[in-house]
């Protein structure tokens, strides 16, 4: 099951494809929410009137996502993108996982369930705090 | 300087950072912190939330070449992830309840400390015995790393492909969490942490260290990044910013990486860290 010296590993090449679509598509959404919101306060943006857009009074939490979409707010597109970016690397284990529990290799496919597990247990600890 | 301006020079700046930390597996965000807050003045917590979503973006876009080039080691990243995301999320929850003087002087100290351990050990390892190492075995750790890619005068390019052995995983999981708690708690990749626990704890050859970490940064980022969001510490266009610039210089990064020496990238490493400490230690303190 090793690889040829130098060659990607079992599971890498699934990875880094899912790494290059979840990078990708985060990215794109990002630049969508950004010039979005260009274009709807560009003049603020120019001269420096009205809130600022990169202070404290801009910030976001992940349940004004779905309120922020449903009004068009640019700010609410990139923080899908960001959203989309950060659910990127977990894409990228379970891809892992996958490959290897194919593979028949029960122990590591074991330890990517546990970082996915993890990975669901930071999402409810940080909605209750 | 109007936020049009303000946007377009974050961005330019987390070109340069984004490449220098997936060159140095880093994740960018070590940079990003202190470039946010000592050169544009944003408040610390706001810049720690707008780091974790591009340490995220960076990995994303430097690793998939790691991984197709095989210098990224896939088994030994989503291992060590185990002790990466527990420590993260412990760290994410404790960030809220410290003062930003308290998060400068620990986020300066921690990497005053990898600096040092780097300076230390410094003399290249080869030759020396690996210890065994049952995890290590059990898991099948080990593998083959490109240690330098030199020209051969006609054009093409041989690579010096060695296998390498992993040791010591019980070690790096331990070292692993510490530096997980540190990337929850400051919102930076912990690639100054992570890549000397692979290099000089679990012998992994320097390039592959750096490779590996940045491939982790991405999880254990994803774990930060989850509590910031949900905390609302997160401005979307600061973040957006930050988060392109970073995937455009990881890119750049990550195809830089086959071609430096590693002794130069272990140099540049330890002067960076040094610059980016004292000046952190400097913020905390004062």
């Amino acid at each position: 099951m090793k690889a040829a010296p130098g060659a990607p590993e079992a599971g890498a090449r699934q990875v880094a494809l899912v790494l290059r679509i979840g990078g990708g598509l985060g990215a794109a959404l990002v630049l969508a929410g950004l010039a979005v919101s260009f274009a709807e306060s560009g003049g603020g943006w120019l001269h420096g009137s009205g809130v600022d857009p990169l202070g404290g009074d801009a910030t976001m939490r992940l349940s004004d996502l779905i309120g922020g979409l449903h009004h068009g707010r640019a700010g609410a597109i990139v923080l899908l993108g960001a959203i989309v970016l950060a659910a990127t690397p977990a894409a990228g284990v379970v891809a892992a996982g996958c490959t290897w529990l194919r593979a028949r290799r029960a122990w590591l496919a074991g330890v990517a369930v546990v970082v996915l597990l993890l990975l669901v247990l930071a999402g409810i600890l940080g909605a209750a705090e | 300087m109007s936020p049009l301006a303000e946007i377009a020079a974050i961005t330019a700046v987390c070109v340069l950072s984004g490449c220098l930390g997936s060159l140095l597996g880093l994740g960018g965000g070590t940079f990003v912190v202190p470039i946010l807050t000592l050169a544009f003045g944003l408040d610390m917590r706001l810049a720690i939330g707008a780091s974790v979503i591009s340490v995220v973006a960076g990995s994303a876009a430097a690793s998939p070449r790691y991984l197709d080039e095989g210098f990224a080691n896939l088994r030994v990243a989503v291992t060590l992830e185990v002790a990466t995301v527990s420590g993260a999320i412990a760290g994410a929850l404790l960030a809220g309840h410290l003062s930003t003087r308290a998060l400068y002087t620990v986020f300066g100290a921690v990497l005053a400390v990898s600096a040092v351990q780097m300076l230390r050990h410094r003399q290249d390892r080869d030759g020396l015995a690996v210890p065994d190492d049952p995890i290590a075995d059990a898991l099948s750790l080990h593998g083959t790393g490109t240690r330098a890619s030199t020209g051969t005068g006609t054009g093409t390019t041989v690579r010096d492909i060695r296998p390498y052995r992993v040791t010591r995983t019980a070690t790096g999981l331990t070292m692993m969490t510490a530096a997980g708690a540190i990337s929850g708690l400051l919102g930076i990749g912990s690639g100054a942490m992570k890549v000397p626990a692979m290099d000089l704890a679990m012998r992994l050859p320097i390039k592959v260290s750096t490779a590996t970490s940045n491939l982790m940064i991405g999880v254990t980022g994803a774990a930060s990044a989850v509590v910031y969001l949900q905390r609302g510490d997160v401005v979307p266009l600061l973040a957006g910013a930050v988060a392109l610039g970073t995937v455009v210089g990881a890119r750049i990064g990550s195809r830089l990486l086959a071609v430096m020496p590693a002794e130069a990238l272990r140099a540049i490493f330890l002067v960076v860290l040094l610059i980016v400490s004292v000046q952190m230690l400097l913020r905390g303190l004062a």
